[in-house]
């Protein structure tokens, strides 16, 4: 419980000294409220548009949840057929690199053209900005599992399927859920471009129609609300890390760190 | 899985035949495939090690020890030659053998006794048979109370504890060693060695056991087998005629000076070793 209030502490402390260089800042500055609303009027929005943001929220994390399930629904497997089949590796993994290559941005618009203003462009968009991200960490995962283990396992005639259960995807989870991490807040992204192109509901939405009537202390408080979408996720990803894979380097040294400070 | 006993024994090799923890190896080979040439590992490798015996395997580095080895585990096909275990020539991983590697590979997402256990997973042996014979064999190495600990909290001593458990928890009748004490200090060296020898004294396996240490092998030994430089060949057999148990201190009578002598002599010979004269 002290390790979770240190690790929450310390950021809030840096988000308050934020907040208060907003307050002095926009104050003493005196910043118009048309470029950099202050942060009371920003926060005086959550009350009397709370029910707006909250509404268009739960479009865009309805998006992002559809999306991400299916980004890992196909990633994952891929991932694992990649690694598993050299053939496989071949043909798709080079295609995959390239395809990287496209402003994804740019395709936002084909989408609409293609599948309208509904949800379905922007469950796309979340899938085509997550999925690369979780594909290669997750390929390399499936891949690097020791010869050593392998050997191991052999000596001890594991069938094929209790050498995946018991080395292979265990040993490859700390590099899968490194490409969940970074594809979870690339998620959020995709929604909002979805949202920016052609949409009718969502924060992005919200986001473009405050930005149509110069409301900034909407825009403010809209952005706030996809940051703070983004702190959960990836807490959310981070939780599950320590539960997964307690015995990992990575969440080991987090554990010594916030021994050391409590 | 199980090639080797699947086979039908219908070579029978020696007289050593049909007996549990016997191996034979007879004019065995192996050459790997580089892109600057061939490179001979074993060249013409004949060695009986009879039920119950430890077997020491010493050479220079590179001579083809772990090759051969990971020939008797089935994990390598030779390129020449036959592998018999208990009689019957080896096709395929010899599961029911216990190997401990150079490095304990223990796998880092399972504390010490899941470790022990995954052997006895793959031989899908009952989990309180196997958790009971674990607990048995963690304390004979000194490791009773650490069933809980992950192989980080471990040092490389205790890791190779670790791993020597897991290859007898499914109670081998041969147990293949890979120099498994050759990353650790000398005192720990001498410790494993230690509770080795009383293992193995208490269990009366096969062991077919790689080393760099001539006084670890004389130490250990029935017999040990030094091999030549690449491709390794079976120089000299080496019959150590020690009472058991045998004490650490003795290492430094005359009796064990001989052996180890003995030994010194034969990589002089070989060009192993040189000391300008």
């Amino acid at each position: 419980m002290r390790q979770v209030a240190s690790a929450l502490g310390y950021p809030l402390l840096t988000v308050a000294a934020i907040a208060a260089l907003w307050i002095v800042a926009t104050d003493v500055l005196r910043v118009p409220s048309y470029l950099f609303p202050p942060l009371p009027l920003v926060l005086a929005k959550f009350g009397t548009s709370g029910g707006l943001l909250l509404m268009h929220a739960r479009t865009t994390v309805g998006e992002i949840a559809a999306g991400f399930a299916l980004t890992l629904a196909i990633g994952l497997p891929l991932s694992l057929a990649i690694a598993s089949w050299p053939l496989l590796d071949r043909l798709v993994y080079p295609i995959l690199v390239a395809s990287q290559t496209t402003p994804k941005v740019a395709i936002a618009p084909l989408l609409v053209v293609w599948m309208g203003f509904g949800i379905a462009p922007k469950i796309f968009m979340v899938v085509i900005v997550a999925f690369f991200p979780l594909v290669i960490s997750s390929v390399v995962g499936f891949k690097s599992t020791p010869s050593e283990m392998i050997r191991l396992g052999r000596s001890m005639g594991l069938s094929r399927l209790a050498m995946f259960t018991k080395v292979t995807l265990p040993h490859a989870l700390p590099e899968v859920l490194a490409g969940v991490k970074v594809a979870i807040t690339l998620a959020v992204i995709g929604a909002v471009i979805g949202e920016f192109v052609g949409a009718d509901s969502g924060l992005g939405y919200l986001l473009m129609s405050a930005l149509s009537r110069l409301d900034m202390e909407l825009m403010f408080a809209d952005l706030i609300v996809l940051i703070l979408i983004g702190v959960v996720l990836f807490g959310i990803v981070a939780g599950l890390e320590r539960i997964l894979i307690p015995w990992h380097v990575s969440v080991r040294r987090n554990d010594a760190v916030s021994a050391r400070l409590s | 899985m199980n090639a080797g006993a699947a086979a039908p024994a219908e070579v029978r090799a020696g007289d050593t035949s049909g007996s549990v923890g016997c191996i034979s190896l007879r004019g065995v080979t192996q050459v790997y495939r580089s892109r600057d040439g061939d490179i001979g590992a074993l060249d013409g490798i004949d060695l009986d090690v009879r039920e119950g015996e430890f077997v020491s395997l010493i050479g220079p580095s590179g001579c083809g020890k772990s090759t051969l080895l990971m020939l008797v585990a089935g994990l390598l096909v030779p390129s020449a030659g036959e592998v018999f275990v208990d009689g019957s020539r080896v096709r395929g991983p010899q599961t029911q053998v216990g190997v401990a590697f150079q490095d304990p590979v223990l796998l880092d997402w399972r504390d010490v006794m899941g470790n022990v256990l995954l052997q006895a997973e793959a031989h899908g042996i009952p989990t309180a048979v196997a958790r009971e014979r674990a607990l048995v064999l963690l304390r004979q190495v000194g490791l009773g109370g650490f069933e809980r600990k992950r192989p980080y909290e471990l040092s490389g001593g205790m890791k190779q504890r670790v791993a020597i458990c897991r290859s007898l928890i499914h109670d081998p009748a041969i147990l293949l060693m890979d120099e498994p004490f050759g990353a650790l200090d000398a005192l720990t060296r001498d410790q494993l060695a230690v509770d080795l020898q009383r293992l193995w004294a208490g269990s009366r396996k096969t062991v077919i056991f790689v080393t760099h240490s001539i006084a670890e092998a004389v130490f250990l030994s029935d017999r040990v087998a030094v091999m030549t430089p690449r491709p390794g060949r079976v120089d000299r057999l080496v019959d150590i005629d020690l009472p058991r148990p045998r004490r650490l201190e003795e290492r430094d009578t005359a009796a064990y000076a001989r052996y180890s002598a003995e030994i010194t002599r034969l990589f002089k010979a070989r060009g192993v070793l040189a000391e300008g004269d």
